[in-house]
């Protein structure tokens, strides 16, 4: 079996008496679709948070291809050039065009000329359906556009993982379908994602393993087919049945 | 009898004029620019994880607020020669201007930094773009759309304040005004164009401001 | 330090001058406040931009000249001759009342429109609708507003000696010319910072009491 390409062993983090995560540990391996349902406070955004060390942990160990994940070390932006994130609320820079959020990165991070970031971005954007909007500021945008600009935002570094934290959860209804159609592609072309998520659908169409996460621990993890429709856990029962 | 309003008077001294309301926006814009860099400082000073940078700021900040401009003017003027150095009147008041307009510039500051949502700064993190980075390239731009319209003020608010700097015989505007008045006795005239002239430059400033702001942050949409 | 000793006293009777300026002032602007900020809020378009005329162009000339404006230029219009101190209490309550103007107006607007509708509904009428009605909660807004204007206006008080009117200022600069030292002037600063900061303090105090009164 391949090394795994994130690994978390017994993660552990508290917001002063409240312990929001109480020993995480699951592995990820690449190419994979990991999807983590739960309700909210269970603590999901909090543990995709900990792997690119936007939080600190109490105890426990992230590992991201190779490298130990510490907040307090020049290895996390390391790490943080191998994973990407995409926010509930997109969180594109409302300052810059949308080629323009998409080339930040590239341009000061890895350094890159100016001819080569706009070809990518111009790739990227084509890539998402959204080539002409190029120069179009967020503030002009619906907010599934937004969210495929910041798709393409986090695609432009080359990560070789991907967080998705309840990215469908702002949108209205109508936006909801294109931004799953692209992360639908991008699982296709062989993207490790994680996907914290209530889209079930996407879950059982995508996903090759679903993580159900309460009051901070992992209450039980399978295949979609498993957990969406015969979950062994009451608890897994009970939230399955209130969303369903 | 006099006559309460008299033209020719403008024309007699027009050359003292101009250049007493080039001297006006000359000191003006020095203590835009001196308020702008200790605006910068007090709030980085401010904002410091050292509790001694942190009271310095502080104190500044508090110092300047509670203190009229003038008590300030006269201390600098009349406190450096002490010291033994001598700048001009000109340059006292750009300094004594300046560093008092600076702890007002420091609240703007902070309050734009404060405005930027904490979201903004993670996404720059999760992009791997170092703070340094988020500060110039995210950070920055919004702050400066939040703080425009005060800092706008806070610029009016320096170009007035310059009508002071004519008590420590700096000629501008209101120090020839008051030359003329006292040759002439024509104060009603003086006085009453010098106010025009203020209330004219307020507008002329208010206006530029704000198409400055349309022209640089009209299109961002309706985000920050 | 040890010369200016002895001039403490004329020095703290300054001070006292200034905040009996301040004061005075004060009471004339809070008046002019009302009567002009209830124009700014009134139906009429004309009373608005009277209202407006007024406030933007007191808020667009510096104290300074409309300090010498009062002093030198009036009296060459009304034939009369104000002291010192007269000037510089008209000049500080027109000043102040610019201010105060707009204090007395987003008071009387953070009164929501449902109010109005709902004292005019009811049948009454204007004069005792904003005595009890508006009054009291435009208050909330108004006074702590008052408080940061009143301090703004002893720092303006320094400018009044300019024309030789004898407050904090003017008090430490004659000591200075007398000792030629900079510790009057020093002294001076404490004084005016201690006056505000204690202010500024009490009106902070204030805000929080007049906004607890909501729960």
């Amino acid at each position: 079996m391949a090394e795994p390409i994130l690994s978390v062993e017994g993660l552990v983090k508290s917001y002063g008496t409240h312990q929001v995560l109480q020993g995480i540990s699951f592995a990820v391996q690449t190419q994979e679709v990991l999807v983590i349902i739960g309700l909210s406070g269970s603590g999901k955004s909090t543990l995709l948070r900990c792997i690119n060390g936007l939080e600190d942990f109490s105890a426990g160990r992230i590992v991201v291809d190779g490298i130990a994940v510490d907040p307090h070390r020049a290895s996390v932006w390391a790490v943080r050039q191998k994973v990407g994130m995409i926010f509930q609320h997109f969180n594109l820079f409302p300052h810059l065009t949308a080629r323009q959020n998409i080339e930040l990165a590239p341009r000061r991070v890895l350094g890159l000329p100016l001819a080569e970031c706009h070809a990518r971005a111009d790739a990227l954007l084509a890539r998402v359906g959204l080539a002409q909007f190029a120069d179009k500021y967020p503030g002009r945008l619906s907010g599934g556009q937004q969210q495929r600009v910041a798709i393409a935002r986090a695609l432009a570094m080359q990560p070789r993982l991907m967080l998705f934290d309840e990215p469908t959860s702002a949108l209205d209804p109508e936006t909801v379908g294109e931004v799953l159609n692209t992360m639908k592609e991008l699982a296709a072309s062989g993207m490790t994602m994680i996907v914290v998520t209530h889209e079930l659908g996407f879950a059982r169409e995508v996903g090759d393993r679903i993580l159900f996460m309460d009051g901070g621990v992992i209450v039980e993890e399978g295949a979609p087919e498993v957990i969406l429709s015969r979950p062994q856990n009451p608890r897994t029962r009970q939230f399955i049945q209130a969303v369903l | 009898m006099q006559v309460l309003f008299d033209p020719s008077l403008f024309w007699n001294n027009r050359t003292v004029i101009v250049s007493g309301a080039e001297v006006s926006l000359a000191l003006g814009a020095a203590s835009v620019a001196v308020s702008l860099a200790f605006g910068l400082a007090g709030w980085l000073l401010k904002a410091s994880k050292t509790s001694a940078f942190r009271w310095l700021g502080n104190s500044y900040i508090e110092c300047m607020r509670n203190t009229p401009t003038l008590v300030y003017l006269y201390l600098v003027y009349f406190g450096l020669t002490e010291v033994g150095v001598t700048f001009s009147p000109f340059v006292s008041a750009v300094l004594a201007l300046g560093v008092q307009g600076g702890a007002y510039m420091a609240e703007i500051i902070r309050g734009a930094f404060n405005a930027v949502s904490e979201e903004q700064r993670q996404a720059a993190r999760a992009l791997a773009l170092r703070p340094w980075m988020s500060l110039m390239h995210v950070e920055l731009p919004q702050m400066l759309r939040v703080a425009f319209p005060a800092m706008g003020n806070q610029v009016v608010s320096l170009v007035l304040g310059t009508s002071l700097a004519s008590v420590i015989a700096v000629p501008e505007l209101t120090y020839q005004s008051q030359i003329i008045g006292e040759n002439t006795y024509r104060y009603f005239s003086v006085f009453a164009v010098l106010a025009i002239f203020y209330v004219l430059i307020v507008q002329v400033l208010n206006t530029l401001w704000r198409a400055i702001e349309r022209a640089w942050f009209g299109r961002w949409g309706a985000t920050v | 330090m040890a010369p200016l000793v002895p001039y403490l006293g004329i020095l703290l009777k300054g001070a006292l001058v200034t905040l009996g300026l301040a004061a005075l002032s004060l009471v004339f602007a809070s008046v002019i406040g009302v009567v002009i900020g209830m124009v700014a809020t009134s139906r009429s378009a004309s009373a608005r931009a009277f209202a407006k005329l007024y406030v933007e162009t007191i808020r667009s000339v510096p104290l300074l000249v409309q300090l010498f404006f009062v002093y030198y230029a009036l009296p060459l219009l009304a034939n009369v001759s104000p002291s010192p101190y007269h000037a510089a209490t008209l000049a500080l309550s027109v000043y102040g009342g610019a201010y105060m103007v707009e204090a007395v107006r987003s008071g009387i607007l953070s009164v929501g429109t449902d109010q109005w509708m709902a004292a005019r509904s009811l049948g009454i009428r204007y004069r005792v609708m904003m005595l009890y009605i508006v009054a009291p909660q435009a208050l909330r807004v108004t006074i702590p507003a008052a408080m940061g204007i009143f301090i703004d206006m002893l720092k303006g008080a320094s400018v009044t000696s300019i024309i030789g009117f004898v407050e904090l200022m003017q008090t430490a600069v004659n000591i200075r010319n007398t000792i030629f030292a900079l510790s009057p002037i020093a002294a001076a600063a404490v004084l005016y910072f201690v006056m505000c900061f204690s202010l500024s303090r009490v009106g902070a105090g204030l805000e929080r009491v007049l906004r607890y009164e909501d729960r």
